[in-house]
């Protein structure tokens, strides 16, 4: 998949503004909106809700083979930008996918605490790989809880798995098949020590056999590992798109001073 | 994402959804049953024995009203959070907000439909279904089912924004259950107030089951189909509505 044209292009994000209305949405109580409206009436019905702009005009393309690295500090729309791009906040003018898309954000999400670690397995499963056949799907569940070694408790409840235990089981799974376009966000939280390093080989491997790769990591010298280019995200736009050390070096001299 | 794919998620969180309600139960599945039968039990008991009221194959009139009110009233108390409830999952994988809306209403759908099935054969002596209102009952089901999901992708949205929806939803259930004409005949109320049962947007869902099992005739049944039909597309167009002015906040918000 990946190494059959370099110049195929997987994503196109062409002037791409992420805008959210804070003002409006503040998960309101009938308290707090009768307080409002009895502060102000006139500004209560007519004030306009303010736009806060998390990402102005974003351009960027990913090629085939690309290992893109997004550093930027915390709240600057790294994680919001890889969602908008993986289509979770509807369809947006701006990006085109070209090819399968796979994001994982969270290691330890459970779907159904009460169900085994097995049928979690499957859900998690069914819901990343819906369009492999049933078989091959079959397959993924088998080998994943083989390779996170919980093989004593892939029947208990899921909710009894501690932090680490679901960290192993959901990466085992991330990680059999790659894709056209993977976005990975900090995924290598959270195992222990020798599980990571037996997993990250793992992940190395399915990211060599993905088209193309966005990743969003804090930690340098993972993302010095992984990636062949570097975005730095800053003031809403990018600050610097290029190679991964010189990028580096870029995102420490910025946000050191 | 393609559709078949979406189905094969739907599918997913409804059979994991309803293996999880009844694991460590000690009836498991037969809740499905229990529940609503024993509702429907004591409805008949008080209704019928108790107070005396006086309708026609009183138990099939219960059975048309009572167990799609179930289904309507069951679906949106439990998917009116179910956003935030599964928050963690919406932000974690590529799943549609609106699946897990789905999956949930099909789930409380077999929950409904089992019973209604198993009460609709036991009381087969007592009903005279004409067949044409016997061909529409699947109709009848498939307007319940499209007006109830909408409803419910309109609250859960809601919801994510005010917190208060489940209340006023809870509350708006509770009012309606005596407001709208489910145990007791819609020519008991005075004229003067059947303008509220026109407007009943619930009626108008429940209202097919009435015609098709009870009390059939063509004219009934077409203004039925009718009313149930425009008040599914209302909710469809309001919840659309909603979910496109709100959806871009969502995932900020749960």
């Amino acid at each position: 998949m990946n190494s059959t044209s370099i110049s195929k292009k997987i994503l196109e994000v062409k002037d791409l503004t992420i805008s959210f209305n804070f003002s409006r949405y503040q998960s309101k109580s009938l308290k707090d909106l009768s307080l409002d409206f009895i502060k102000s009436p006139v500004r209560f019905f007519f004030n306009r809700p303010k736009k806060v702009e998390i990402l102005k005009k974003i351009s960027f393309d990913l090629r085939n083979g690309e290992r893109l690295g997004f550093l930027g500090i915390n709240g600057v729309g790294k994680t919001t930008l890889c969602r908008t791009i993986s289509g979770m906040y509807g369809d947006k003018d701006g990006i085109i996918v070209n090819g399968t898309t796979r994001a994982i954000f969270d290691t330890e999400s459970v779907i159904q605490p009460e169900l085994s670690g097995k049928e979690n397995a499957w859900i998690i499963t069914n819901i990343i790989y819906s369009h492999l056949s049933k078989v091959e799907r079959a397959e993924i569940v088998e080998e994943s809880l083989e390779f996170s070694e919980l093989h004593q408790y892939i029947n208990s409840p899921f909710k009894i798995y501690s932090k680490g235990m679901k960290v192993r089981l959901f990466l085992s799974i991330v990680s059999a098949k790659p894709c056209d376009l993977l976005i990975l966000d900090e995924v290598f939280n959270g195992g222990d020590e020798f599980f990571n390093e037996k997993v990250s080989s793992r992940i190395k491997k399915v990211i060599e056999g993905s088209g193309a790769v966005l990743f969003i990591s804090h930690d340098k010298e993972t993302v010095r590992s992984i990636c062949n280019r570097v975005i730095v995200l800053g003031e809403h736009r990018i600050l610097f798109d290029g190679d991964v050390n010189e990028g580096i070096d870029f995102y420490v001299d910025k946000f050191s001073e | 994402m393609h559709y078949k794919n979406q189905l094969l998620i739907i599918s997913t969180l409804t059979i994991a959804e309803m293996k999880a309600r009844y694991r460590n139960t000690i009836a498991g599945i037969f809740w499905v049953m229990i529940s609503p039968l024993s509702v429907f039990a004591v409805h008949g008991l008080i209704f019928k024995h108790v107070l005396k009221i006086n309708v026609t194959s009183y138990y099939i009139f219960l059975l048309s009203g009572l167990l799609p009110w179930i289904f309507i009233s069951s679906t949106i108390t439990t998917t009116v959070s179910s956003f935030i409830t599964m928050r963690d999952s919406l932000l974690s994988f590529q799943i549609h907000p609106i699946s897990i809306i789905i999956s949930k209403t099909i789930d409380s759908f077999i929950n409904f439909f089992l019973p209604f099935l198993f009460l609709l054969v036991l009381l087969w002596e007592d009903v005279q279904i004409h067949p044409i209102g016997l061909a529409m009952i699947p109709i009848a089901f498939f307007i319940l089912i499209l007006g109830t999901t909408a409803i419910c992708i309109g609250l859960a949205t809601l919801q994510v924004f005010f917190r208060d929806t489940q209340y006023i939803s809870n509350f708006i259930i509770s009012v309606m259950l005596f407001l709208t004409p489910i145990f007791y005949p819609r020519h008991m109320i005075p004229s003067e107030y059947q303008v509220m049962v026109d407007f009943n947007p619930f009626f108008a869902l429940i209202r097919m089951f009435k015609v098709t099992l009870w009390q059939f005739t063509y004219y009934d049944l077409y203004q039925a189909l009718i009313h149930g039909l425009i008040a599914c597309v209302i909710f469809i167009i309001l919840s659309t509505i909603i979910w496109k002015k709100t959806r871009n906040e969502l995932y900020i918000n749960i």
